[in-house]
Parts: C-alpha cells; structure tokens; sequence
C-alpha cells in the first residue's frame, strides 16, 4: 500500500467536520478522563501518563549520572544507586515506551482504517486505568522497608529472591502491568482484524496498523511468559517453591531463559511501533509512496518471529553448548537482514523525492541514523567471542541506549510533531520543535557515544563508583545527560502550548504529502468520527 | 422435520460476536502461555514444556480447522 484513495476529500476544514461530530453527551472534568470509552481521550491519557513516567525515569537517570559525574560515592549510597538503576529501567520500559507506543495506537488506529473506535471500548478504559496503580507501586517501593528492587530491571535471581518487600511491590507492579499490556493487545488485534472500513484490505492499511499489530501479537505471546516469570519469582519468595533455588533442586539460569524469552521480543515490542511511525513521516515528508510496502510487512513480521529464537545471545557467558552459542549467535545476525530492508527501503523512499525537513521528518532522519548505529553495536555484540569480553559493560549500556532512546523516542517525538495537529487543532512551534531536535541529538550522542569507549576499557555497569581512569568520559556523559533531560523541557512547553490551543490554527491536512484517512477528517478530530465508515478504494 | 429456523442477526450483534469470538481467542493463547510456562517448570523437564505447547497448538489448529469446516457446510 502506497496510498488510499477514499471518499471523503482531504484538506477539509474544522467546521466541515460537523457531519462526524454527532452532539453525543459526555462527561466534562474529571469523570470525562475516569470514565471514557474514547479512543482519543484514551489516547490522550497514554501520551501524558507516559511522559510523565518518562519525566520520573529521567529522574533517576539524572540521579545516576549524577552520581557518577566523578569518581567516589557522593551524593547516594550503593543500594539505593542499584535501585534507580533497577526502576530507570522498569519505569523507562514498562511506564513510559510502552504505553507512549499503546497511545499513538489509541489516536492513530482506528482512524488510520476508518473504524469509530476501538472494538472493546470499556476494556480500553480498564487498559489504561491499570498503568497508574501500577506505577504507584513502582515509585511507593522506594519508601517501604528495605528499599526498592535492586537487581536490575531484569529481576535476576538469586539477588531478587533475596531481597526485601519492594521486590513484591515490583512483582505486583509486573503483573498489573501486563494485565494491561495484553488486553490492550487484544483490544489493537480485535480493533484491526474486525473494524476495518470497507475496502480497507490488510495489504492496504498503512504500516503503523501492520507494525502494531504484528506488536500485538508479540505481547500476547511474551507478557504472559513474564508474568509467568515473576510469579515463580513470587511462589519462591513466599511459599516455599524452588524454581530458581539450586538448593532445592532448581535452576537460578532458569529464570534468565524464560525472562529473556520474554525480554528480546520486547525490545521489538518497543522498536516495532517506532517503525510503524518513521513509515508514516518519510513518506510523507519526501512526497512520495512508501518504497517496498509488503517488503516492509513481511520484514517486520520476519523480525518478529525472528525475535523468539535469539533469547539466549542475552546470556552468552552462562554456560551454553557450543552449537547452542552458534545458533544463537547466528540466527541473532539473522535479524540484520529484515531490519536492513526497512533501513533501505526508508532510504530508497527518500532517493529523489522532493523533501522538506520540518521536524518530524528531522526526529525520522535522526532515528534512521542512530538506530542503525545502535544496530551495529547490536550486531557486533552478537559476535559471541566479543560478547563475552563486553557482557555487562557500558558497550552494551551505549548499544541498548541507542535503540531504545534514538530509536523509539526519536520515532515517538517525531510521531507526536506529525500527528499534533490532528490531535489538538493547533500547529506546534517550528522553531522550537527544531531546537528541540538539534539539542536532543547533540546531547543524546555526548552522552551516550563516550560510553562506548567506557564499555570497551572494561567499565562494568550497574557500579555507583569507578577505577580513575574513567573520569573523564563519565563526566561528558553526565554533561550531556543533564543537557539531554533538560531538552524535553521543550517538548513539554511545546505539547502544552498546542493542547491549550496556543499557536496556528492547524488545517484537516497540514502535510501535503500525507495521504492516510486521519487526514481526512477535520482538526482537532472530532470527539466522534467514522461513525459512517468511509468507503477506500 | 426441518431444521429450526434462525432469527436473522443484525450486523452490529454479529459484529460483537466476532469481536468476542477473537478476544477470547487471544485471551486463551495468553492463558496457555502463562500456564504453560509455569506448569512445564513445577513438572519440571523440557519434555513437559513442549508438550504443553503442542498441545496448545494441535488443539487450536483442530478448533480453527473445524470452525472452517463446520462453516462452509
């Protein structure tokens, strides 16, 4: 699919949304949020809980860093730095990505294949109303008795059997989390596979609907394994079990293979998403078709199942057979081969087109670029003889950084440049969303590159405290994160300035190179729309 | 004797049947995934863990193939 042809004409202004914008009543105030069933106050709800998890987790980062801007221990004690090295990563994965990726599905899906709404609208409501309890218990866990969870945020035993009551809090948190996560997955599925508009075929549908529901799908098959995961952790902790206990006959490698089972998809539940995104600005922001649609779906559903045999490069120092080493180690170079059709194909669909650089298409070309350095890195960890001289290192924090960081949060700031017009009626402000960009890049690269050359001197991550002759470079990298964290603030002030309508009024297509249904209809989009469902051709 | 006559469903009611009939669907591969692995891991061996997995797959292969079946006659 390159584009749609539809019958509702694009360029439509705010008031000829009308025809959509049925006089229902809802809620104002407070209820209006509790008691939704709206995809886009559902949507809404995601994008400012996971900015303000983003904000917390940036906290902690910030924490760390400082902690780490010379050597010694200055500012806080060794178990409390594993802490925040522990809920950075469970609050930054489970509390701001994820739910930052479920809240471009709310807005963008259904009006993406012309549906009124998600398909369980109420069981949407209880997907989101989870997340908060849940990172409740998360942030709580650092007051209770014994601190929060310290080992790390995948939760190895034996440390974790260990530990005190914020690892139960963290387990609770876990579970409540992925509760959320796969009935958001089955809502997304359902919501694709049902409610399409007529004509609207799978191969038609723009790939941000192909890339989550190939997510969705993942989640369905990976969160319950987590959950499986940690509620062993639990029984161990409380009643006596001794599936990770070597003393009582089990296995604490165990544990790694099933959380890993769980964590590589993730890390593709995560980029996934980012994918979807960056297929819908470049396209639009080079004014010409997607280059290769079905190779892009059948690329990304090649990295999905590709993702479930590839766990084990995660643990290449536990002891494996070697034709087990060789097959994890081969099937993970495996990966670069579909990653490197969507890299190509973005490139391909850039070649000669006639390209503008606002700021989504800025946040697109920067992911391009740093996720497929992180790529790289990725890549050469996947070398097990090189593995095994990086494991635990600050390679692999640099490596993981770049993916995670430039490659999903780039996509997601770019996703939220390209579709706040839609979302708020307002157009965001340029310059400031390109001094966003530009600070965002500098600073992510000076803080993140130099620990590349940390991780190949044999830094070791998860430590409070380091040898002298990292000095130097932990100090740039803790430059550059404070710079980092403080140019979201720009974001912020931008995001608020257009949702309190603060700015150029935004028109039905504010990009001209944007051709999917949501452009179709007026902006802000109306509280209710294809309750007529358009007819694609 | 004739076969009862059904009443005709409308297209919103057989829409949420669908929508049902996916979401428990999906809701039953996660059910097995989260059982499976436990229970494969408190019975303990690999033998027990692929089995509970082939036995998920056959059985929503059998359901699915006469589903199809069932529905073309």
């Amino acid at each position: 699919m390159s584009t749609i042809a539809h019958d509702h004409a694009p360029g439509v202004g705010a008031h000829d949304g009308h025809h959509d914008d049925h006089a229902h009543h809802h809620p104002t105030g407070i209820t209006r949020w509790l008691t939704t069933t709206n995809h886009k106050d559902i949507g809404t709800m995601y994008l400012w809980f996971s900015f303000a998890m983003f904000l917390v987790g940036g906290t902690m980062a910030m924490v760390i860093r400082a902690e780490l801007f010379q050597p010694g221990l200055q500012i806080v004690d060794p178990e409390f730095f594993n802490s925040m090295t522990t809920l950075h990563g469970l609050i930054m994965v489970f509390g701001a990505i994820m739910p930052a990726a479920v809240g471009f599905a709310n807005w963008q899906i259904p009006l993406m294949i012309g549906a009124p709404d998600m398909a369980f609208a109420r069981m949407n409501n209880w997907s989101f109303w989870l997340l908060p309890p849940a990172a409740m218990l998360l942030v709580i866990s650092l007051f209770v008795p014994g601190g929060a969870a310290a080992g790390g945020w995948t939760l190895y035993p034996p440390l974790t059997v260990q530990s005190g009551m914020g690892m139960d809090f963290t387990i609770f948190a876990v579970h409540i989390l992925g509760a959320s996560s796969i009935m958001g997955s089955i809502n997304i599925i359902t919501t694709i596979l049902n409610l399409r508009a007529p004509g609207m075929t799978l191969m038609k549908m723009p790939l941000f609907c192909w890339t989550w529901l190939i997510t969705a799908y993942l989640l369905i098959a990976v969160m319950p394994v987590l959950a499986g995961a940690v509620t062993m952790l639990l029984t161990d902790r409380h009643f006596g079990t001794t599936f990770f206990n070597a003393a009582g006959g089990g296995d604490p490698v165990l544990f790694q293979h099933v959380f890993w089972f769980f964590g590589h998809p993730e890390v593709y539940i995560i980029i996934l998403p980012a994918f979807g995104i960056v297929s819908q600005i470049i396209p639009a922001f080079s004014r010409k078709p997607l280059f290769g649609y079905a190779s892009m779906v059948y690329a990304t559903a090649g990295i999905a199942i590709l993702s479930f045999i590839v766990w084990a490069h995660h643990m290449f120092t536990t002891g494996m057979p070697t034709a087990g080493l060789l097959f994890f180690m081969y099937a993970t170079m495996l990966i670069a081969v579909p990653t490197g059709v969507k890299v190509f194909n973005w490139l391909a669909t850039m070649w000669r087109g006639a390209m503008t650089f606002e700021a989504p298409m800025l946040f697109a070309i920067g992911f391009l670029f740093l996720f497929t350095l992180g790529g790289f890195t990725g890549l050469i960890l996947s070398i097990m003889p090189v593995d095994v001289q990086m494991q635990d290192t600050y390679y692999v924090v640099a490596h993981f950084h770049y993916v995670m960081v430039a490659g999903s949060l780039f996509a997601f700031f770019g996703g939220a440049y390209y579709w706040i017009p839609k979302w708020s009626g307002t157009m965001y402000n340029e310059s400031l969303a390109k001094v966003h960009f530009w600070s965002s890049l500098l600073s992510f690269n000076v803080t993140f590159f130099p620990m590349h050359f940390l991780g190949l001197a044999g830094m070791p991550r998860r430590i409070p405290d380091y040898a002298q002759q990292f000095a130097d470079w932990n100090m740039i990298a803790s430059v550059g994160a404070f710079w980092f964290g403080a140019s979201q603030l720009l974001f912020l002030y931008s995001m608020i300035q257009c949702a309190r309508g603060k700015g150029e009024k935004a028109p039905a297509r504010p990009w001209d190179g944007a051709d999917t249904l949501e452009w179709t209809v007026p902006s802000p989009a109306p509280y209710h729309t294809f309750e007529t469902p358009p007819q694609v051709k | 004797m004739s076969a009862p006559v059904l009443p005709p469903q409308n297209p919103a009611s057989r829409l949420r049947a669908s929508n049902r009939r996916t979401a428990l669907v999906l809701a039953a591969i996660a059910a097995t995934f989260f059982v499976g692995v436990i229970g494969s891991k408190f019975m303990g061996g690999q033998a027990m863990g692929l089995s509970v997995l082939g036995i998920a797959v056959l059985l929503f292969l059998v359901t699915a193939i006469g589903r199809n079946l069932s529905s073309k006659r």
